[in-house]
């Protein structure tokens, strides 16, 4: 079957359209799918606004100990995942015990809102919204 | 109004446009009118007045097309000057209702535009410009879009002001099945930039062909040039549509984001 030139170039297009459309529910469906903890309090959200960084968040654990294996920060009007990263070493939060966890995220200076998302080994997460400035 | 490099080139370009349009409009009618029941020696003078409207034709339209990239550079410029803006979606609430028509019209200006340009293009290179008749009346119909175009780009940037805006976070929070088209695109995929124009100009060039075709039937005289520009324009548009598939790989990597690291 021979396809001309102006029906390969609307492929193409359509092609294109289905695949940014199919990749975008795909995250929104990754993110959306991860079990959230319960029993983690976010008790501050440090954030230096002279340089628009994400300095730190201070958990307190009410549940049995975490580890915190990494971060993530997804933009909330995007929907795309700006920036993550590992803790090496991993960090424990013991029950009862604040926790101060040190996160260098640099935000939009123009603001936005965003999910901090920490992810526990066991493939759970604690999600907090950071909306700045 | 907030004045900065760009919004005075957008004001100046539009202002420019606007002036040139009205004085090629009376043109283009007059030739449209009297081409087909003029004498040989007034077809003469109508032919010479027609080169003339064309050059400035020619002007409007290409400063309109660089005036559409323009817009929306000037509009990311305005972000940090509107507080309370996030994106581009902060600087058209600003200048709503102009803003979001002139969003609308800068989308297809390429596309319409094109279409006369690539038309008076084939009729400079047939003896005898058997299009002059037609391009003039397809001038006539470009006006509205083109006084449109031009009178919302003056509104626009007369009424952006720095005034505290709700932006897109009002809109587009996180329970919204889509994102914020101007924080997706031009902020955290800005490869999606580069797609976009791609297979806009690709769709264009299509169009534009067969907008030929068209013609084609209608002025057999055409024909042979017109083959070849349209094999040109889709041998084009097809370059386009595969730079616009290659740069589609490295958006979606910028859609799917660094590797996060849960278990």
């Amino acid at each position: 079957m021979k396809v001309s030139t102006p029906k390969l170039v609307i492929i193409l297009t359509a092609l294109a359209i289905v695949i940014t459309g199919t990749t975008y529910v795909y995250i929104r469906t990754q993110q959306s799918s991860i079990a959230l903890e319960q029993n983690v309090d976010v008790v501050e959200i440090e954030v230096n606004r002279r340089t628009a960084v994400l300095v730190s968040v201070t958990l307190r654990n009410n549940g049995p100990p975490l580890i915190l294996e990494g971060a993530s920060l997804v933009k909330i009007q995007s929907g795309i995942t700006l920036v993550s990263s590992k803790f090496a070493p991993p960090i424990i939060l013991y029950t009862g015990n604040l926790t101060r966890i040190p996160i260098s995220y640099q935000l939009d200076r123009e603001g936005a809102d965003y999910f901090l998302q920490l992810f526990t080994n066991k493939g759970t997460a604690i999600r907090c919204t950071i909306s700045y400035p | 109004m907030i004045w900065t490099p760009l919004t005075a080139v957008m004001v100046i370009l539009g202002a420019f446009g606007l002036a040139l349009t009205l004085y090629t409009v009376p043109k283009a009618y007059k030739i449209g009118k009297r081409l087909s029941r003029a004498s040989l020696e007034e077809k003469y003078g109508l032919e010479k007045e027609y080169y003339l409207l064309s050059t400035v034709v020619w002007v409007v339209l290409i400063t309109r097309i660089v005036a559409s990239v323009l817009f929306w550079a000037t509009n990311e410029s305005l972000i940090p000057l509107i507080p309370g803006a996030m994106c581009q979606f902060g600087v058209n609430q600003v200048g709503a209702p102009y803003s979001w028509i002139d969003n609308g019209v800068k989308l297809i200006v390429l596309l319409v535009y094109g279409i006369w340009l690539s038309l008076d293009f084939l009729n400079r290179r047939v003896k005898g410009a058997p299009l002059i008749k037609a391009l003039s009346r397809l001038f006539l119909l470009l006006v509205p879009i083109l006084i449109l175009d031009l009178a919302v780009d003056i509104g626009l940037y007369f009424t952006v002001s720095a005034v505290t805006v709700p932006c897109c976070r009002v809109v587009f929070t996180a329970e919204s099945p889509i994102p914020c088209p101007y924080c997706f695109v031009f902020h955290d995929a800005p490869m999606f930039i580069v797609v976009i124009a791609c297979y806009g100009l690709a769709i264009s060039l299509v169009v534009w062909s067969f907008v030929i075709r068209y013609f084609m039937k209608k002025v057999p005289e055409i024909e042979n040039v017109g083959m070849e520009a349209i094999r040109r324009l889709v041998t084009l548009s097809l370059g386009f549509a595969i730079m616009g598939t290659v740069a589609l790989i490295p958006a979606i990597m910028q859609v799917m984001g660094p590797t996060v690291p849960f278990h």
